[in-house]
């Protein structure tokens, strides 16, 4: 039977803000697998600490809530024990690009096949409101005494350094614009990251509807908003990796539309190389029964619910004697 | 929602009491509008962040002229933003 939104959503209560960006990219989750036809049971949403963070207890499949920062490693331990689960993980921008930038920079050279969302609102929304890495320098949102004295970091520049193998920008309410992303995203073999442009109406009140949509600035021909959002595929740009000789030149590509911000940000696919080996094609090189019997369909126990693995010819070994 | 569908109009459902241009209902099903305690405020339409609402004329209304209609209603994602902002709690949102 074909499955319907309601077969994604669950009856936990809400207490996301009005209007919260999360709202906009829960949908457009929920909406992709729809499209994209995995059923509940094959599908695992992982989250850091945030408000984010409560994206899996909205999402009527399964879900782990973990540590602050530590959702890529939870991921990686699912996928590789059961790599028939598509596994999609929901990071913040302060948990996944501060107390977890050094799980981002590792997950991007494993290169698993995965799907890793970034809510980026600019803030740390649970907490406050205090600046997360995104914010660029010389901001000031309202829970802030003094502008942001630090630089924003580029998520898009550091995925590409760290070799994530898709690397798309979406945008909270373009919802049928993130709905694609997510879906190419999944659809993508190798570690794909989409980060969402996500707003936070209660903290972040800079980075805004009004403020994506350009109201600040009135074309004086047409008398209308010129949006900051461009669509990327609607530009030309091409950052599909077909062949080896492309990976610099469309790595210097994406990194040169990496650094547009302000007036223009681009959306999109910035990048995409489905040629490097995923890890789970590097284990099973060495593990030539990996594929067939991976650790979740490996028999652990007899039928009396003893273990099957026997470690005493490794204590005899060790058993000292005379 | 309990009310009996009176009507339909601009892809959504009308419920209730319904005596134009006096009486105008409960309009939409998820995103349900009570036409007769909305003031012609229009938080909803700028706070909506994908465009569900638009404004229907009501001459001879007597709370206002002008009304919030969810014309696009099969968009609604459920943030709840024009519930919570409506000066008159006119709006109810419902998943379905
Ligand atoms: C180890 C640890 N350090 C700090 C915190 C406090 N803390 C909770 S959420 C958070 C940041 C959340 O920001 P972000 O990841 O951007 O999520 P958002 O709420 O904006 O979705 C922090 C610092 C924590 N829970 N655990
Ligand atoms: S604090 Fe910001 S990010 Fe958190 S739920 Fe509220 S609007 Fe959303
Ligand atoms: S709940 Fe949100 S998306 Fe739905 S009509 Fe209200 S403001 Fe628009
Ligand atoms: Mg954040």
């Amino acid at each position: 039977m074909a499955l319907k939104l309601s077969d994604y959503r669950t009856q936990v209560f809400n207490d996301w803000c009005p209007g919260c960006g999360n709202f906009g990219i829960l949908t457009s989750l929920q909406m992709a697998l729809v499209d994209l036809a995995v059923k509940p049971s094959r599908v695992v949403i992982i989250s850091g600490i945030g408000c984010h963070g409560k994206t899996p207890h909205f999402v009527n499949a399964y879900g782990v809530h973990t540590l602050h920062g530590r959702a890529l490693p939870f991921a990686i331990g699912i996928k590789l024990a059961n790599p028939e689960l598509e596994v999609i993980v929901h990071g913040g921008d302060g948990d996944g690009l501060g107390i977890g930038a050094g799980h981002f920079v590792n997950t991007g050279r494993r290169n698993l096949d995965m799907t890793y969302i970034i809510h980026d609102n600019g803030v740390y929304g649970l907490t406050k409101g205090q600046a997360s890495p995104t914010l660029k320098l010389g901001v000031k949102t309202k829970a802030m005494p003094k502008p942001n004295i630090n630089e924003g970091i580029n998520p898009i520049a550091l995925a590409l350094a760290a070799g994530f193998t898709f690397i798309a920008r979406s945008y909270c309410y373009d919802v049928g614009h993130l709905k694609e992303t997510i879906k190419m995203a999944v659809k993508h073999k190798g570690m794909a990251l989409v980060i969402v442009q996500q707003w936070c109406p209660t903290y972040n009140e800079i980075n805004t509807k009004g403020w994506y949509n350009g109201e600040d600035r009135i074309d004086p021909v047409t008398g209308k908003p010129i949006p900051r959002l461009y669509k990327l595929e609607e530009n030309g740009y091409d950052g599909v990796v077909r062949k080896p000789e492309d990976v610099l030149p469309k790595t210097v590509a994406a990194l040169t539309k990496a650094f547009e911000w302000d007036d223009k940000i681009p959306i999109g696919v910035f990048y995409q190389n489905e040629l490097v080996s995923t890890f789970q094609e590097r284990i099973s090189q060495r593990i030539t029964t990996y594929p067939g019997t991976p650790p979740a369909k490996e028999i652990i126990a007899d039928n009396m619910g003893e273990p099957v693995t026997s470690i005493k010819k490794m204590l005899d070994e060790l058993k000292v004697t005379g | 929602m309990k009310k009996p569908v009176v009507g339909e109009h601009n892809a959504h459902k009308i419920r209730g009491d319904v005596k134009p241009p006096e009486k105008l209902g409960i309009h939409g099903t998820s995103v349900a509008v009570d036409q007769d305690s909305c003031e012609g405020d229009g938080i909803c339409i700028s706070v909506c962040p994908v465009n569900v609402f638009n404004w229907i004329s009501s001459p001879g209304h007597a709370t206002s002229s002008k009304k919030s209609d969810p014309v696009n209603e099969i968009d609604c994602i459920f943030c709840r933003a024009c519930e919570s902002q409506c000066p008159v709690r006119a709006i109810k949102i419902t998943e379905l």
